[in-house]
């Protein structure tokens, strides 16, 4: 499975595997980093190095805004798509990039947390009203992105007044009545 | 929300303070290796909430399922 991950690594023009025909996502590639860095520390393999550190520079300067704001998506050798500053993206990569990013991680996670918390929750835009289960309207996924961020950080004050609101919100939408999210 | 959505919550549900980065940079607790482990389960009939090793025992709690007629 690595000797396929290290193939597509060295066959793509950034780094990133594609997961749709042509679109790289910085979340769903956080698996291939995971799995070269473990790939390599268990069996010291220098072709999961060499791509491992492919994917992180590309990371850093493919895949990282200058805000410090992780970019959704790319085409795989066109321009990024541009988008507003994901919660969904930026929590996973905190949550997920930890291992290999620590240093951009974290100066993610100290943004998010000021516009998500000392800033109060603001209004979640597209992409961040996206279900990535099912493709269909949700903000619920964001929150646990959220939530992902908050754990793996070790802010549990932050994780658990999440985990508070979203709860509440779960249910109050299954009461007899309630709208639906938009 | 859609499955993958209540996975991730739930998985959520389990992290603490870098939980992935442990995860990929060391190696399980040395009684996880040498104790005993539960082999296998006949899913779904049999449902495992827990099944810890501490080396020598194991502390394990299941549950059977009752189909729906």
């Amino acid at each position: 499975m690595s000797e396929a991950v290290v193939r597509n690594v060295n066959e793509s023009y950034i780094g990133l595997q594609p997961c749709e025909p042509s679109w790289l996502y910085s979340i769903c590639n956080t698996f291939t980093l995971n799995s070269l860095l473990l790939h390599h520390r268990l069996h010291n393999n220098p072709a999961a190095r060499d791509s491992l550190e492919f994917v992180m520079k590309s990371y850093e300067s493919e895949f990282l805004n200058p805000d410090g704001h992780y970019i959704v998506y790319r085409e795989k050798r066109g321009p990024a798509m541009v988008t507003a500053p994901s919660v969904l993206t930026d929590g996973y990569l905190v949550g997920f990039g930890n291992a290999a990013m620590p240093n951009t991680v974290q100066r993610a996670w100290l943004l998010l947390r000021n516009k998500m918390v000392d800033k109060g929750l603001p209004k979640l835009k597209w992409p961040d009203k996206v279900d990535l289960g099912n493709y269909k309207r949700h903000s619920g996924f964001s929150r646990i992105a959220f939530q992902v961020a908050a754990r793996e950080m070790g802010d549990y004050k932050i994780a658990r007044e999440i985990e508070g609101c979203f709860m509440e919100e779960e249910q109050s939408q299954h009461e007899p009545g309630a709208p639906l999210q938009s | 929300m859609s499955v993958l959505a209540n996975i991730a919550w739930v998985q959520s549900l389990f992290m603490r303070e870098n939980t992935w980065r442990d995860m990929m940079y060391y190696d399980v607790p040395e009684a996880w290796h040498t104790g005993p482990v539960l082999a296998e389960a006949a899913y779904p009939d049999v449902l495992v909430a827990k099944a810890v090793s501490d080396g020598r025992d194991l502390d394990c709690s299941a549950t059977a399922w009752q189909r729906w007629k």
